[in-house]
C-alpha cells in the first residue's frame, strides 16, 4: 500500500504545519513517510504546498502524482490539477468544488488551521481521532487546537481504509534536525551561524534545544564572523560548526584557507539552494559541488561529505565533528534543501561518539606544527600550564613562528601533503565510503550523489538499476565506485546541475558514463520523471 | 619571564610598533601575579603590526585581514578563563574589519582591541587608511585620499564599547597603564593607540607635541557625554598648531558582557 497526499494554500495558514502533524500520525501508527515542502521566499500569501507520501514499506522521495489533494483556496485547485490523477480526491474549503467539502477556512485561523487539516485527513483515512490528540498535544494552545481539529474530524468523510502495520519504523526528522543531533553526539559545543535558507532550520532547531543539548549557539554579524568565531573556539579547544547555503559559504572561503593553514578543525555545514548568486533560495540544487571541492586559495586537505537523508544526515554530521578533529582540517558537510528540509521516517540511533583527538602528551616544549609521519600534529589548548600554543596564518616553523625560508616551507607544506594522503587513506579503508542500492545484480548502473539518492533506489528496485553513490566528494573514493560499477553495460548519471559538475568530477577520475539525467529547474526528482527516463531506454 | 620568542624582529628601527611590544609585555609581566600567562591569548590581523604573534612567547592567532577579533570572541565562548587581546591594524580593522570591530563593541565581549593605528598600510608600502588624513600622500591617492578620516573613538562610544581609550606609543608607561586597564575591565576595551610609522608616514614629532593626558585634566570617564565630547576634540584630520589630543581612558562603564548572557554554563 501506499499512497499520497498534497496540501495547499497560502503561506501562513498552517499548509507546512498540518502536513507535518499528519506525517507525525502515520508514523506513529507504523507507516514510513517522506514529506516535500514546497514554499517560495515569502511569508504570507503567495502559494505554499507539501506532499506527504506514506507507505507500509520504505519511501524516501517525493512524487508527482498524488491520491489526494487538499486545497485551501482556488489558486491550489488551478495549480495542482497537473499532480490530479484520474481518481485523485479532492478535499476543499467549502467555496471550492471538490469530493468533500470542509469549511477549513471557517473553523479556524491562520496556522491553526493545521489541526483541521488534521481532523480532516484523519477522518478520510479512518484514522482515530486519539492519534490525533497526541501529536496537537505538543502544539501551544491545546484547547483550542483540539476543538478545531475534532470540529474538522465530525465533518469530513471516510473514504479509504489503511492497511494495518505493526511497529513503528522509526522518528519522523528532517534533514536538518538529524544534522544538529550528529553534531551534538559528535561533541558540538558551540552553533555560529549567519542566517540562510535552507541551512537556518539547524540554527532554528538548535537554539530552541540548545538547554537540553548543553552547548551554544550564536548567531553574529555576517558568515565571514561565524566561521572565524568558529576557528577562534577550535583554537580553544571547542568543537564548534557553522552552516549556511552557497553564497554565504563564498564569503567563508577566505576563512576556509585559514583553516587549512592553520590546521584548525572546522565543520560547515552547507545547504545547497538553486544558484548561482541569490539564485532560488528555497529551491534545490546540486550546482555548488565543484565550489564545495575548490573553494579557497593554496593546497590543503579537506573532506567533503554528502547526506542524502536524514539517517546519513545524522550520522556524516557525527563523523564530520570526529574527522575534523582527527585530522585538524576543514569538514563540508554538503547537503541541499530537499534533504535538508524534507522529513523522514527513519531510526535514528542516538549515540554520543566523540572520538579523542591526538593530543600532546605534555613532555618537552609544545610544538603546534610538529613535524610527524602522518602528518597530523598533538593538539594543545590556550590555557595549559607549560605549552605555548601558535597558529598562524602565514607559513610557519613547528612552533609556529612565521617563515619565509624555501627548506621550512617545504617541510611544512609535505606535512600537510601527508596529512592529505593520511586522509585520503582513511576514506579508501572507510567502508561507508560508497553505497549502493537498487538492483544490486544489475549490470545497468545508476551514478548519483545526495538528495538524488532515495529517488534512485525506488526506481532502481522497479526497473532493474543499480545504484551507486559515493559519501565522499573529497577525498574521492573512485576505486571503490569502480569496484562497484564493476563491468556495467550502462552507466547513467543523475545530478541536479545544468553542467553536469558531478558528472565532470566522475570524468576526473576516468569514470564515462554513457547517458546522463540533469534536471535544473530547482525542483527535486519527482519518482515519475526518473522512471519515464529510464523506463524509455532499452531494456527497461 | 621571557615573553621574546627566537622570531628576528623585521619592524624597522624606530618604528612605533615596538612601543605596544614593550609596554605589553610589561604591563603582562606585572599582570602575571594576578592571570597565570598560560591563559593571555593574542591574536593578530595582517600588516606590520600582526608580527607581533611573532614576537610574543604567549599563546597566539596569528590571523587574516580583520578577522582576528572575531577568532578571539570563539575562543572566550568557549573558555572563559583565558584572557585575548586582540593587536589589530588600523587598515585591517576599520576597513576590511569593521563589522567585526563594531558587533565587538555592540556586544561588550570581554576582549581588548589595540589598534595600531599607523594611518597607513606600511607592509603594503604605503597606501591611505580610514584614519590616513588628507594630506597624506599615498602610492594609490599621490594627492591625498579624496575623502576624510574617521574618527574610531567616537565610533566605539556609539558602538557601544564599554571601555574606550586611546593611547600613544611613543608614552611606554602610560601606553603600559593603558594595557593594564583595559585587561582587566570586564568586557569589551578598545584602545586606540597612535602608532608612528617611521618609513611611511612618521607623526612622532606631532603627536609628541600634540598629545595630552585625559587623566591630567581630570576627566570623568563614567559620562558618556564628557567623552563624545573628548572623542571629537580632535578630528584625526586636523594637523594645525592649535591641535590638542587627548590620550587616556575616554569612557569606562560596567555592563553584562556577550559571554554571561551568552553561556548558558562557561564549559569550564
Ligand atoms: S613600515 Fe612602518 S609600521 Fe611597518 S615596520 Fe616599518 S615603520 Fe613600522
Amino acid at each position: 500500500m501506499e499512497l499520497s497526499v498534497l496540501i495547499g494554500g497560502e503561506a501562513g495558514e498552517g499548509v507546512k504545519e498540518s502536513a507535518n502533524l499528519f506525517s507525525r500520525v502515520l508514523t506513529n501508527i507504523g507507516y514510513s513517510v517522506f514529506t516535500y515542502h514546497d514554499y517560495s521566499s515569502l511569508i504570507r500569501g503567495g502559494h505554499n504546498f507539501s506532499i506527504v507520501r506514506f507507505s507500509n514499506e520504505d519511501v524516501f522521495a517525493p512524487v508527482k502524482k498524488v491520491d489526494y489533494i487538499v486545497a485551501l483556496d482556488s489558486k491550489s485547485l488551478e495549480k495542482h490539477r497537473e499532480n490530479a490523477k484520474e481518481n485523485t480526491k479532492w478535499i476543499v474549503d467549502s467555496e471550492l468544488p471538490g469530493n468533500v467539502k470542509v469549511p477549513f477556512r471557517k473553523l479556524a485561523k491562520g496556522v491553526k488551521r493545521s489541526s483541521a487539516i488534521l481532523g480532516a485527513l484523519l477522518k478520510t483515512f479512518k484514522i482515530p481521532y486519539e492519534e490525533g490528540l497526541s501529536v496537537l498535544r505538543e502544539l501551544p494552545d491545546y484547547q483550542e487546537n483540539e476543538r478545531i481539529f475534532l470540529q474538522a474530524y465530525e465533518i469530513a468523510e471516510e473514504i479509504e481504509e489503511l492497511v494495518e502495520v505493526e511497529g513503528i519504523k522509526g522518528d519522523y526528522i528532517s534533514g536538518s534536525e538529524a544534522i544538529a543531533l550528529g553534531a551534538v553526539d559528535g561533541g558540538l559545543k558551540i552553533y555560529i551561524a549567519y542566517p540562510m535558507t535552507p541551512a537556518s532550520p539547524v540554527l532554528h532547531f538548535l537554539a530552541s534545544h540548545k538547554r537540553e543539548l548543553g552547548i551554544k549557539v550564536v548567531q553574529p554579524e555576517n558568515e565571514i564572523g561565524a566561521i572565524n568565531m568558529v576557528l577562534g573556539a577550535a583554537y580553544a579547544g571547542g568543537r564548534a560548526m557553522t552552516g549556511t547555503s552557497g553564497g554565504g559559504f563564498a564569503l567563508m572561503t577566505e576563512t576556509l584557507s585559514l583553516a587549512g593553514m592553520s590546521e584548525t578543525p572546522v565543520v560547515i555545514y552547507e545547504a545547497q539552494r538553486g544558484a548561482p548568486s541569490t539564485g532560488v533560495p528555497t529551491y534545490t540544487e546540486q550546482s555548488d559541488l565543484l565550489f564545495a571541492l575548490f573553494a579557497g586559495h593554496g593546497d590543503f586537505p579537506r573532506i567533503v561529505l554528502a547526506p542524502s537523508d536524514a539517517k546519513e544526515s545524522y550520522l556524516f554530521s557525527r563523523k564530520a565533528m570526529n574527522l575534523a578533529w582527527k585530522f585538524q582540517t576543514p569538514v563540508i558537510i554538503l547537503s541541499s534543501k530537499n534533504v535538508a528540509e524534507s522529513f523522514f521516517t527513519q531510526e535514528i540511533k542516538r549515540e554520543k561518539l566523540v572520538e579523542e583527538p591526538k593530543l600532546w602528551n605534555g613532555e618537552g616544549e609544545y610544538r603546534r606544527y610538529e613535524i610527524t609521519d602522518d602528518g597530523v600534529s598533538p593538539l594543545a589548548f590556550p590555557g595549559t600550564k607549560g605549552a605555548v600554543v601558535k597558529f598562524n596564518s602565514y607559513e610557519h616553523d613547528p612552533f609556529g613562528i612565521t617563515t619565509e625560508e624555501p627548506v621550512e616551507i617545504n617541510r611544512m607544506k609535505e606535512k600537510r601533503e601527508r596529512k592529505r594522503r593520511t586522509v585520503e587513506e582513511f576514506v579508501r579503508n572507510d567502508k561507508e565510503s560508497v553505497s549502493v542500492g537498487g538492483d544490486l545484480s544489475s549490470d545497468r548502473v545508476i551514478l548519483t550523489w545526495g538528495e538524488n539518492w532515495g529517488v534512485c533506489c525506488e526506481v532502481g528496485d522497479e526497473l532493474g538499476f543499480k545504484v551507486v553513490k559515493p559519501n565522499y566528494l573529497e577525498p574521492f573514493p573512485s576505486e571503490r565506485l569502480k569496484e562497484e560499477i564493476g563491468k556495467a553495460k550502462e552507466l547513467t548519471v543523475v545530478e541536479l546541475s545544468i553542467s553536469g559538475q558531478f558528472e565532470k568530477l566522475l570524468n576526473l577520475y576516468g569514470i564515462k558514463a554513457n547517458s546522463r539525467f540533469r534536471k535544473y529547474d530547482t525542483r527535486p526528482i519527482f519518482k515519475e520523471e526518473l522512471k519515464e527516463f529510464l523506463g524509455g531506454r532499452d531494456g527497461a | 619571564m621571557e615573553l621574546k620568542t627566537y622570531a628576528e624582529n623585521t619592524w624597522c628601527p624606530g618604528c612605533g610598533n615596538f612601543g605596544i611590544l614593550k609596554a605589553f609585555e610589561e604591563a603582562v609581566k606585572e599582570l602575571s601575579s594576578e592571570i597565570p600567562v598560560e591563559n593571555f591569548v593574542v591574536a593578530s590581523g595582517i600588516g606590520c603590526h600582526g608580527k607581533i604573534a611573532d614576537y610574543l612567547n604567549l599563546n597566539s592567532f596569528y590571523s587574516i585581514h580583520g578577522r582576528a577579533l572575531s577568532n578571539l570572541e570563539g575562543a572566550k565562548l568557549i573558555k572563559g578563563k583565558l584572557v585575548c587581546v586582540g593587536f589589530v591594524g588600523d587598515g585591517d580593522i576599520y576597513a576590511e574589519g569593521i563589522s567585526h570591530l563594531i558587533f565587538a563593541a555592540k556586544r561588550n565581549v570581554d576582549i581588548t582591541a589595540v589598534v595600531h593605528d599607523n594611518r597607513s598600510y606600511s607592509l603594503t608600502t604605503g597606501q591611505f587608511t580610514p584614519t590616513s588624513p588628507s594630506r597624506f600622500k599615498g602610492k594609490s591617492t599621490p594627492e591625498g585620499p579624496p575623502e576624510d578620516p574617521m574618527n574610531p573613538v567616537a565610533l566605539m562610544l556609539s558602538a557601544g564599547a564599554t571601555f574606550v581609550a586611546r593611547g600613544f606609543s611613543g608614552d611606554i608607561q602610560h601606553l603600559k597603564w593603558l594595557f593594564k586597564e583595559a585587561v582587566k575591565h570586564r568586557g569589551f576595551s578598545f584602545i586606540d593607540v597612535l602608532q608612528p610609522c617611521v618609513s611611511f608616514f612618521n607623526t612622532f614629532p606631532f603627536y609628541r607635541k600634540h598629545c595630552y593626558k585625559l587623566e591630567d585634566e581630570g576627566h570623568d570617564f563614567t559620562d558618556f557625554e564628557k567623552a563624545m565630547e573628548k572623542a571629537r576634540e580632535w578630528d584625526y584630520n586636523r594637523d594645525d598648531e592649535d591641535v590638542r589630543i587627548p590620550i587616556g581612558i575616554f569612557y569606562k562603564v560596567q555592563k553584562p558582557t556577550y559571554e554571561e548572557r551568552v553561556n548558558i554554563k562557561d564549559s569550564e
